[in-house]
């Protein structure tokens, strides 16, 4: 993985030459634009990412059961939405109570040596002195940076007032520490912007939050003890020291989860928590089979990404998956695995079967409780994976010559003909039917079929004029659509910085893809080229102009300190 | 990789065209590349005895249901004696021996009832047409099937008017939910060497016991085609037979020398029963075929299998000295040389299945590639990905 991120842009001539040499004719590299800088976002942590900031911090046997309210999809990613997410008294009571119940299981009897870097003089009173070297220790990674003077003090405080009254300074330092664990501070995610020294100094985000917006991406959880220390000493200045960290980081088992927490928030994947269907009619598909299917779709996407070091776009036409017991019912396909095992498993050569479009998670997920739905596939295609806007359908369609089957309408493409003659219909069902019915062979839990009422299903379709006959074949128009492309860098961009990109950052990602396009879309190199970026880490104050962080050439901002 | 899932695919029981032709209520149809190899995966979802019931059981009982355990006790003239001397209802012998332990130590003051009805279920296991003697059978009366034909199904006298046995029933009900409930009960059945579901001259018949659960849709029903790893733990739970396909009804040969052992576990006990001469007729049409499982049962292994249920006897309304007099009386089959004693019954059962992917045992080759090559992928503490979400150590 090392050698992999030191071969990233802007500093590795030797190893483009190798690429563009395998890639055909090398083209010449382009400088990156610069970019008007965006103001500090401050995101509310998911609740994947707080499990797992406390997993890390803790360790995974303090229980940290709570459901964080759902958070409006913005721009195409809950992180985005995150941003504009607050805390209402109803959301922050089960909170409250969880953090309570953290910090008693951290100070309780079987923990506290390990937490606690020292011993009270006497544990039925307070001591401020060891109850500062632990509330300034967990407060520093719960926060993602140094309490300041202010906070540790009344922590501190809390602390020594509760432990007088309990007559426990464990008890004392679990109310402190339960107060931290609701904090502001720590539930979200606030970055801070500093300006470089010096008379021409620029604008960018400080050591604590470019390493928390690091350890976000890359890990969906807080900084480690070593990010932070590289924070704390400037370390995430210098390129060389950041291509390190990023480097390390990649190597972590951690990334796993980082790569599934994107994935799961830009796949939608969080919808299957309530994903049913009608138990008539798909028997076989069980609350287990929609957890599973989801599982499939991460198993696949870090098998591809991470272990096989796979690029992007083949996810939509690899034969290699992953297979569950229950799931080879849908698929029906033998797993020697028992009930709780994944096998990996090849799809044929033949078998229409391949790429995530055909699993069974994209095929139900896009689907009715009760029947498939090639509008919303198609629709699912154009919005999530090619992040192009399908308007909604207006509010006096009559659905009923969709819906219900008649004898002379069999199948889904002879009813969605319909929209043809009908004007309000025909632009939008333009963009998706063609797509969505090359998925009409797998019924809407994603079950293989041939034909839909006793009629042969025609799979073909196309994409933005290109045509295909079958599943397979709109697996490889969508992996050679350049929508894709654009999406996934976008996409990449926005859930790293939690916020849209806006048309200032229109060039930076036309030269991000165009990189890419150079090298291949491994994630290594997807996410390498947006966190080395010159401006990724660029921030105006949101009380300063953006051009105060361009400089008289227009080349960079603080960043130019790198290079 | 692709070399392992090619050897996968071979190793793996997989058929599909029966499903296609025949599947009803579910439409589970197969991936177009999938190629069937001639085999034949089911798996035992319900075991019933086979009994020619109707809604009134005098039909067949003209004095209606055999009394039970607890009934008989009542009726025993010391029962009273016996229940203050020993403390329970069931210790009805002179020393107060369990009816279910020394059934012969205790005569039952209600005569049982047993089945009047000529019409009965099963198979000719004997191949004679009036249940004369025979060297490996002593003579017995035979049911007429609804269609006219001669079969053997003696433990149906012995059960048949006991009402826990019958359908419905406290000891029927309970026995199915277990073979849901518990893998001890899991009965793979694999049929290889089709070439034709509809007829097919010769096919390989095995039984295996298999070690996964079974799934059940929100109606109820299994759900076809999970893979079912056979339990290498118990090979002696194997049995070969051989047979062919007629009209899409799969016929095993007789085999007098074919001994079929197969787990049980009922109200929480772990048996088996011990059936010889197996024979099967299963039905290939339809998602949930009906088949006939009968043989040969000993009599020691299947009272074995009764007789530790001291306490649902009673529940099942059934009364172990008339059982067991009536097991003994009718055994029909293996006569002892010496007193002439039969010792198995002729024993018919109707079981469901749905069809299933049949696993094999891996051998430890392919397990130690499998598990290296999944350790070389995963850089997660789960390497073997036997957990839902990857693990990922802090």
């Amino acid at each position: 993985m090392m050698a992999a991120l030191g071969g990233l842009l802007f500093g590795c001539a030797a190893d483009k030459a190798k690429v563009g040499a395998a890639a055909g004719p090398a083209r010449t590299a382009v400088a990156e634009p610069a970019v008007p800088p965006a103001a500090p976002t401050m995101r509310l942590m998911t609740q994947s990412q707080y499990a797992n900031t406390i997993a890390d911090i803790f360790g995974t046997d303090i229980v940290a059961k709570v459901r964080f309210a759902p958070v409006n999809r913005t721009s195409g990613l809950v992180a985005i939405g995150a941003a504009k997410a607050g805390l209402t008294p109803g959301v922050l009571d089960p909170l409250d109570a969880t953090a309570r119940s953290m910090a008693r299981q951290i100070l309780d009897t079987r923990h506290r040596d390990i937490f606690v870097p020292c011993r009270p003089v006497d544990a039925a009173t307070r001591d401020d002195a060891c109850a500062t070297a632990f509330l300034a220790g967990a407060g520093r990674r719960l926060y993602r940076r140094p309490m300041t003077q202010a906070e540790l003090a009344g922590a501190v405080g809390q602390a020594g007032q509760a432990a007088e009254r309990s007559g426990d300074f464990y008890a004392g330092l679990a109310f402190s520490l339960g107060g931290m664990l609701v904090s502001p501070q720590f539930l979200f995610i606030t970055e801070t912007a500093e300006r470089s020294p010096g008379p021409t100094g620029v604008w960018g985000l400080d050591g604590y939050s470019k390493a928390s917006r690091l350890s976000f991406l890359l890990w969906d959880s807080a900084p480690d003890e070593d990010l932070l220390k590289t924070a704390e000493r400037g370390g995430l200045e210098s390129p060389a020291a950041l291509r390190r960290q990023v480097s390390r980081m990649m190597a972590s088992p951690r990334f796993e989860r980082g790569l599934r927490a994107f994935f799961s928030d830009y796949l939608d994947l969080e919808s299957f928590d309530t994903l049913s269907k009608d138990g008539e009619i798909y028997p076989a598909f069980s609350i287990k089979v929609a957890q599973e299917a989801r599982e499939q779709v991460l198993r696949t996407v870090v098998d591809h990404l991470i272990v096989r070091k796979g690029d992007y776009r083949d996810l939509f036409t690899t034969k290699h998956t992953f297979m569950s017991s229950d799931l080879g019912v849908i698929y029906n396909v033998p797993v020697n695995r028992g009930s709780q095992g994944w096998q990996p498993y090849d799809f044929g050569a033949d078998d229409p079967r391949g790429g995530l479009l055909t699993s069974v998670a994209f095929l139900a997920q896009h689907s009715h409780p009760g029947r498939s739905s090639p509008t919303r596939r198609g629709r699912a295609m154009r919005e999530i994976l090619l992040c192009q806007n399908v308007p909604d359908p207006p509010p006096d369609v009559d659905f009923s010559t969709f819906e219900e089957p008649s004898a002379k309408m069999m199948t889904a493409r002879e009813r969605l003909s319909a929209h043809a003659t009908v004007p309000t219909c025909r632009g939008c069902h333009a963009l998706t039917d063609p797509m969505g019915l090359a998925l009409e062979n797998f019924d809407g839990a994603g079950q293989w079929r041939k034909a839909e009422h006793g009629m042969s299903i025609d799979p073909s379709g196309s994409l933005n004029k290109v045509a295909f006959k079958d599943p397979a074949g709109l697996g490889r128009a969508v992996r050679d659509e350049p929508a894709l492309r654009t999406c996934i860098v976008n996409r990449l961009y926005g859930y790293s910085t939690g916020r849209a990109p806006t048309p200032g950052d229109a060039p930076l990602l036309k030269y991000l893809q165009s990189e890419l396009d150079r090298r291949g879309y491994r994630i290594e190199d997807m996410l390498g080229s947006i966190i080395l970026s010159r401006s990724y880490f660029a921030v105006a104050p949101a009380d300063r102009p953006a051009v105060v962080a361009i400089n008289s050439r227009g080349t960079g901002n603080s960043h130019a300190a790198r290079n | 990789m692709f070399g392992r899932v090619a050897r996968t695919r071979d190793r793996f029981a997989i058929s599909f065209f029966g499903a296609l032709a025949f599947s009803a209520g579910v439409a589970i149809q197969p991936a177009a590349s999938q190629v069937p190899t001639g085999t034949i995966g089911l798996v035992i979802t319900g075991w019933h005895h086979a009994l020619h019931e109707t809604d009134d059981p005098k039909n067949e009982c003209s004095t209606g249901y055999t009394a039970g355990d607890y009934t008989n006790a009542e009726a025993q003239p010391d029962h009273a004696e016996l229940r203050r001397k020993f403390g329970h209802p069931y210790s009805r012998g002179p020393n107060g021996e369990l009816t279910n332990y020394s059934p012969m130590a205790v005569e039952d003051p209600i005569p049982p009832s047993e089945l009047t009805t000529r019409t009965g279920y099963g198979l000719n296991l004997d191949g004679t047409a009036d249940g004369k003697a025979t060297p490996r059978t002593c003579a017995h009366a035979k049911f007429a099937s609804p269609e006219g034909v001669q079969v053997d199904n003696q433990l149906a006298r012995v059960v048949g008017c006991t009402k826990g046995w019958r359908k419905g029933g406290f000891s029927d009900a309970f026995y199915n939910e277990e073979i849901y409930t518990n893998p001890v009960n899991r009965i793979l059945i694999e049929i290889t060497g089709v070439d034709d579901e509809r007829n097919d001259p010769q096919v390989e018949v095995a039984i295996y016991k298999g070690e996964d659960r079974l799934t059940r849709d929100p109606a109820g029903k299994y759900i076809p085609f999970l893979t079912q790893r056979i339990d290498a733990r118990f090979p002696e739970y194997s049995t070969k037979l051989r047979g062919r396909i007629v009209d899409g009804v799969l016929i095993t040969d007789p085999d007098p020398d074919a001994t079929a052992r197969l787990p049980i576990r009922w109200i929480a006990k772990v048996a088996e029963r011990r059936i010889r001469d197996l024979q099967l007729r299963i039905p290939l049409a339809g998602s949930w075929p009906v088949a006939m499982l009968a043989g040969y049962e000993d009599n020691k292994i299947w009272w074995n299998s009764q007789k530790a249920h001291h306490i649902a006897m009673p529940a099942a309304q059934n009364s172990p000295p008339s059982q067991y007099r009536a097991l003994m009386r009718y055994a029909d089959g293996y006569p002892d040389p010496k007193t002439g004693q039969c010792t198995a019954i002729s024993a018919a059962y109707r079981v469901e299945t749905v069809r299933a992917f049949i696993a094999h045992p891996e051998t430890p080759q392919q397990r130690t590639a499998a598990a290296t090559m999944v350790h070389a992928r995963c850089p997660c503490s789960d390497p073997a990905g036997l957990h839902g979400a990857s693990a990922i150590p802090s």
